[in-house]
């Protein structure tokens, strides 16, 4: 969506990490910002920074698992701002870390209401009232890096940034001809406050008995990861949210499929993509079954993928 | 799992279409099988084919979005065959028409079922075969819809990135247990997807005034018949053959069993993508040095164990 001065975006999870930073780019760029969130203290602390900047943002509690809730902030929404152009499904957790034959029921339930659910109430609820108006608008929902390769011990999580990719990806072919853009932001380590936030969030009935925050540290850390301190690394790996939102800002402007923010990811999405070659079986096509699935449209080839463009370095 | 002669599987969906294929498989090579499907008349008929082969081949009726069922159920294999080795989530349900008219009915089915039913498995099963130490492999089928996005069936999309993912993490998790993990890709097979997505639909989750199943749409305006439909059951691949191939992937740990090798430009096309959209601009080599000391977070070795996959080597 070229055009977004003066247009109306709302943002899950948008009082805190990502989500402000996206938040803080969209008000940049002379949006108006509907931060929904969860965490009240966290809508106090966002609400206090934009208050001396007469930045045009309205807040909203928010538990994007809550479909009538959802349905009363999109109504909220048209109240206060009119329209809706920009959906942002931004609100994620982190639950049932560690490895796989640990992860509980209770861990799964949560990561996947939250991070799958919640992104899906987004669209049912929002996407009617983008289309409404006519003007076009953009979702962009928060994958992750794990999302497009995964890795071990984080089994919820990875599955739900991978369903979220699907699920854009898929979005996006449908909304081609109805001029709503479509994006998935495949973040790295960004400065965020997500452990704490899933910590906080989540419902009692979903917590594991014993569980703690912060998590008892980790003996099996690297000699290298040792000498820096945790503040350092989360200064060094880790990137400023705020330069998050410039580059989803950016995505959406540009109407990027995807949004990544880390490149240092690259060579290991390639290790995943080659090895989908090499799955593929060394053998004759079945002509007359290529001939018929290549008729198939999207299913054999989805173009969406071909309207990608290179992405540049920083611009802003 | 090298060795699967005399091991056990526990098959979703596994008295039709790709599932039922898949016990035919394990069956002739010496598998004992155990059927679990949420309709009895496809256990039914499913038991008739292996009786007649005096195939060691249990049936139960099972829903796996039903925890305490599925409890019951691997309690049950487990009497009836000592232990499980192989699991194969294969229990699906389809989805269609565009994102804009899909309800949150349409989403809690797709999503109870191929995703929460493979997590009900997962939760259940695997820790049944850790304890025996004796090895295993788990699998969930996903599809080629679960690589690359395909339009007018978002839920299915979504539910089937989820298991692609949710099985290269397993991979990754059980490297060391013995226990390897494959994402099935089926491209299209001949299967009664269609009509058992019908039979299976709870009917809190069918949406108000939605005819079910649905009906063909009327004829054409002009007049004109409509074209014959090709007879896809003799182009889409036979479930035997996918079966065969998912025995294969067990047996040879790939990590992607991809059935249908035409769909090779289309998974191109979506990598190329994702190459495109990484941002040119230097890398903060200061930042890779301490993400390459994160796990498998920035590079995951797991892929680079899939080998290169032959032609059809089987009888």
């Amino acid at each position: 969506m070229k055009d977004l001065k003066g247009k109306i975006a709302f943002i899950t999870g948008g009082a805190s990490g990502i989500g402000l930073g996206i938040a803080k780019a969209c008000v940049k760029y002379g949006m108006k910002v509907v931060i929904a969130d969860m965490r009240q203290a966290s809508l106090d602390e966002a609400k206090a920074y934009f208050q001396d900047k007469n930045a045009p943002v309205h807040f909203i509690q928010l538990d994007v698992t809550d479909r009538a809730a959802y349905a009363k902030a999109a109504e909220e929404v048209q109240k206060v701002f009119g329209k809706l152009h920009v959906l942002v499904n931004n609100a994620g957790v982190g639950s049932g870390g560690g490895p796989v034959e640990n992860v509980t029921f209770k861990d799964w339930d949560y990561s996947i209401n939250v991070n799958l659910v919640g992104v899906v109430n987004g669209v049912v609820t929002m996407l009617p009232y983008i289309l409404k108006h006519g003007e076009g608008g953009h979702i962009v929902s928060t994958s992750s890096t794990l999302g497009v390769a995964a890795a071990g011990g984080m089994i919820p999580y990875c599955t739900t940034k991978f369903a979220v990719a699907g699920m854009m990806e898929a979005l996006a072919t449908d909304l081609k001809d109805r001029n709503i853009g479509v994006s998935v932001l495949f973040p790295g380590p960004t400065r965020s406050n997500l452990g704490q936030t899933a910590f906080d969030n989540r419902p009692a009935a979903l917590r594991n008995e014993g569980e703690t925050w912060p998590p008892k540290p980790r003996t099996n850390m690297t000699e290298q990861r040792r000498r820096f301190t945790m503040e350092e690394v989360q200064q060094i790996a880790f990137m400023d949210p705020t330069e998050t939102g410039e580059r989803v800002f950016r995505g959406i402007k540009n109407n990027d499929l995807f949004i990544h923010t880390h490149p240092q990811f690259r060579t290991g999405y390639v290790a995943r993509h080659e090895a989908l070659i090499r799955a593929i079986p060394d053998e004759p096509l079945n002509e007359k079954r290529f001939e018929i699935i290549s008729s198939f449209g999207t299913v054999y080839y989805n173009d969406i993928y071909d309207q990608q463009k290179p992405v540049g370095p920083p611009d802003w | 799992m090298k060795d699967i002669e005399g091991k056990v599987a526990f098959i979703t969906g596994g008295a039709s279409g790709i599932g039922l294929g898949i016990a035919k498989a394990c069956a002739k090579y010496g598998m004992k099988v155990v059927i679990a499907d949420s309709r009895q008349d496809a256990l039914d008929a499913a038991m008739v084919y292996f009786k007649e082969k005096n195939l060691p081949v249990h049936p139960i009726k099972l829903d796996v979005t039903d925890r305490v069922a599925y409890a019951k159920a691997a309690d049950e294999a487990e009497s009836v065959f000592q232990k499980i080795h192989v699991l194969v989530n294969n229990a699906g349900v389809a989805s269609g028409g565009p994102v804009w008219m899909m309800t949150y009915k349409d989403w809690d089915f797709s999503m109870g079922v191929n995703v929460g039913g493979t997590i009900n498995g997962l939760v259940t099963v695997l820790p049944r075969i850790i304890k025996h130490g004796e090895g295993g492999h788990i699998v969930a089928t996903s599809s080629t819809g679960g690589l690359c996005a395909v339009g007018g069936v978002v839920i299915y999309n979504t539910t089937k990135y989820a298991l692609a993912g949710m099985m290269e993490t397993v991979a990754t998790d059980l490297q060391d247990k013995n226990i390897g993990a494959s994402v099935l890709v089926p491209g299209p097979t001949t299967t009664n997807l269609g009509p058992s997505t019908f039979a299976n639909r709870p009917a809190h989750l069918i949406n108000e005034g939605q005819e079910w199943p649905p009906r063909m749409p009327p004829p054409p305006k002009d007049g004109q018949p409509r074209p014959p439909m090709p007879d896809f059951s003799k182009i889409f691949m036979d479930p035997v053959e996918m079966g065969e191939r998912v025995i294969r992937g067990i047996r040879r740990n790939d990590l992607f069993i991809i059935t249908h090798p035409e769909f090779k430009e289309g998974f191109n096309a979506r990598n190329e993508a994702i190459m495109r959209a990484c941002p040119a601009e230097p890398i903060n080599t200061q930042r890779y040095e301490l993400l390459k000391h994160m796990g498998t977070l920035v590079y995951n070795p797991i892929y680079d164990k899939q080998t290169q996959v032959g032609p059809p080597d089987w009888k």
